[in-house]
C-alpha cells in the first residue's frame, strides 16, 4: 500500500514533520470546556421546534381539496340519476285508460251513489275526498316530474269510479313516506356515503389545524 | 442485531463480517449518542463533546481569525452549539453541523471588527522558530479557502486526512485533493523544493 505521509501519517516526510512541529505551538490547547450556567442545561424539552406553517396549510388544502372534490361527485352523480329517472319518465308511454292513470296518481274522487248524482250539482271548488290505494312504487316517481299532468274530473252517472275518472294531481301530505326504487336507493345510500366521507375529512383537517394552533 | 443486520447477513454475508456496521457507522453513532446525552444535561457528556471537537473548531477559526481572538471565538461557538443542539435533526452529522457554526462565526466577526493589521508577537526577543512558525502560518492563511482550512486541520491540529473528512463531511478524495495542491501552493510560497 503507497504510503502518503500527508494522508494519513504512513510513511515519512521530513518537511511535512517540519512544519508540523513548527506550527505545534498554534494547536488547540484549551483541555477546559467553556463555563455553561447550570440553567442553561435545564432546557424545556417538550419546547417543540416551530412547526411549519406551510405543511399546515399545504395538509389543509389537500383536506379540504380532497372533501370538495368528494362534494362535487357526489352531486354529479346525484345529477346524474336524477336526469335518467326523468328520462324514463318521459319515455314512458303515456297511458290513456283509466285504470292506468288511475293507478298511477292519486285519485280526487267524489264516492256516490251513481243516482244521486244526477241530481246534484257538483261543486268542483269542494275538496274530494281521497282515498289512497296501494300504488305500485314506480309510477309513485312521477310525483317528481316537472311536467306535471293535470287532469280534470269528470264524474259520470252510470260508469264506476275506476272506470271513467279522470285523476286530478294533488300534493302528498307531509307524512305520507316516499317509496324508492332500488336504484333510487342504491343512489341515495352512495350519496349520504360520500357525504359522511366528505364530512369526516373536513372535520379531520379543522381537528389538525386547531391541534396546531394550540 | 437490528434487523437491517440480519437481512444484511443472510442477503450479503461478505460484506457484514463485524455484525453490520462499518467502523465508520460506529463512530456515528457513538457521536449520535454523546449528543443525546449532552440534549439531556448531562455535564460530563458535554465536556467530553468539547474535546471531540474543540481541534475541529479550533482550526477552522484559526484559518480565519486574528489569533489573539481564536481561543474566545471557539468558546462562543461551542456555547452556541450547545442552545442549539436540541435543534440538530440528524445527530450523527454533529460535527460538520459544528463545523458550520464555527465558520459562520468566523464570518459574523468581521463584520462586526474592522480588519486590522496583524502584529507578530516578540518581535524582539524570541527565537528564529516562533518566527519561522508565524511565517508558516501567515502563508497556509493567504492560501485559498478550500486549501486553507484543511492544511490547517492537518499540518496545526493534527488530524489525519480521514477523520478531516469524516469531521468536516466532506469526501476523501476532495481532502485528499486539497492537501496535496495546498501542499504544493505552500511549499511554493515558502520558498521549498520538493
Amino acid at each position: 500500500m503507497k504510503k502518503d505521509y500527508l494522508w494519513d501519517k504512513t510513511g515519512n516526510d521530513a518537511e511535512i514533520e517540519r512544519l508540523e512541529n513548527a506550527l505545534q505551538e498554534f494547536r488547540s490547547k484549551n483541555t477546559t470546556p467553556p463555563e455553561i450556567p447550570s440553567k442553561t442545561f435545564a432546557f424545556d424539552r417538550t419546547a417543540l421546534p416551530n412547526p411549519n406553517p406551510r405543511r399546515f396549510f399545504k395538509l389543509a388544502w389537500t383536506g379540504f381539496a380532497a372533501a370538495a372534490g368528494l362534494l362535487i361527485f357526489s352531486i354529479g352523480i346525484f345529477q346524474v340519476l336524477n336526469f335518467e329517472k326523468q328520462e324514463t319518465a318521459k319515455t314512458q308511454p303515456e297511458q290513456t285508460s283509466n285504470e292506468k292513470s288511475t293507478e298511477n296518481l292519486p285519485i280526487a274522487v267524489e264516492e256516490k251513489p251513481s243516482d244521486e248524482k244526477s241530481s246534484e250539482a257538483i261543486d268542483e271548488t269542494k275538496p274530494k275526498v281521497v282515498k289512497a290505494k296501494s300504488y305500485p312504487q314506480r309510477n309513485r316517481a312521477k310525483r317528481f316530474v316537472k311536467n306535471k299532468k293535470r287532469v280534470s274530473v269528470e264524474p259520470s252517472a252510470n260508469k264506476t269510479i275506476a272506470g271513467t275518472v279522470k285523476p286530478v294531481k294533488k300534493d302528498l301530505p307531509d307524512d305520507e313516506t316516499l317509496i324508492l326504487t332500488k336504484e333510487e336507493k342504491q343512489a341515495y345510500d352512495q350519496l349520504m356515503k360520500a357525504l359522511a366521507i366528505t364530512s369526516s375529512s373536513l372535520k379531520t383537517v379543522k381537528d389538525k389545524a386547531q391541534g396546531i394552533e394550540e | 442485531m437490528s434487523e437491517s443486520g440480519i437481512l444484511q447477513n443472510i442477503f450479503f454475508p461478505a460484506r457484514s463480517k463485524t455484525c453490520g456496521s462499518s467502523p465508520t457507522e460506529e463512530k456515528q453513532k457513538e457521536e449520535a449518542m454523546l449528543v443525546e446525552r449532552v440534549c439531556a444535561g448531562e455535564k460530563q457528556a458535554f465536556d467530553e463533546f468539547y474535546r471531540k471537537l474543540s481541534p475541529l473548531v479550533h482550526g477552522i477559526i484559526l484559518a480565519k481569525v486574528p489569533r489573539d481572538e481564536v481561543d474566545d471565538i471557539v468558546q462562543e461557538v461551542f456555547i452556541s452549539a450547545f442552545q442549539k443542539l436540541h435543534t440538530l435533526r440528524d445527530k450523527n452529522a454533529v460535527s460538520p453541523w459544528i463545523a458550520s457554526i464555527a465558520r459562520n462565526r468566523a464570518v459574523e466577526f468581521y463584520r462586526r471588527h474592522k480588519p486590522t493589521v496583524e502584529l507578530s508577537e516578540n518581535l524582539s526577543h524570541n527565537g528564529n522558530a516562533k518566527n519561522e512558525a508565524l511565517e508558516i502560518l501567515e502563508a497556509i492563511r493567504e492560501l485559498p479557502e478550500t486549501y486553507r482550512e484543511t492544511l490547517i486541520l492537518r499540518l496545526v491540529e493534527g488530524l489525519t486526512g480521514p477523520e478531516i473528512a469524516e469531521q468536516t463531511g466532506l469526501k476523501h478524495e476532495s481532502v485528499r485533493v486539497n492537501l496535496h495542491r495546498g501542499m504544493k501552493i505552500l511549499r511554493k510560497k515558502l520558498g521549498i523544493e520538493v
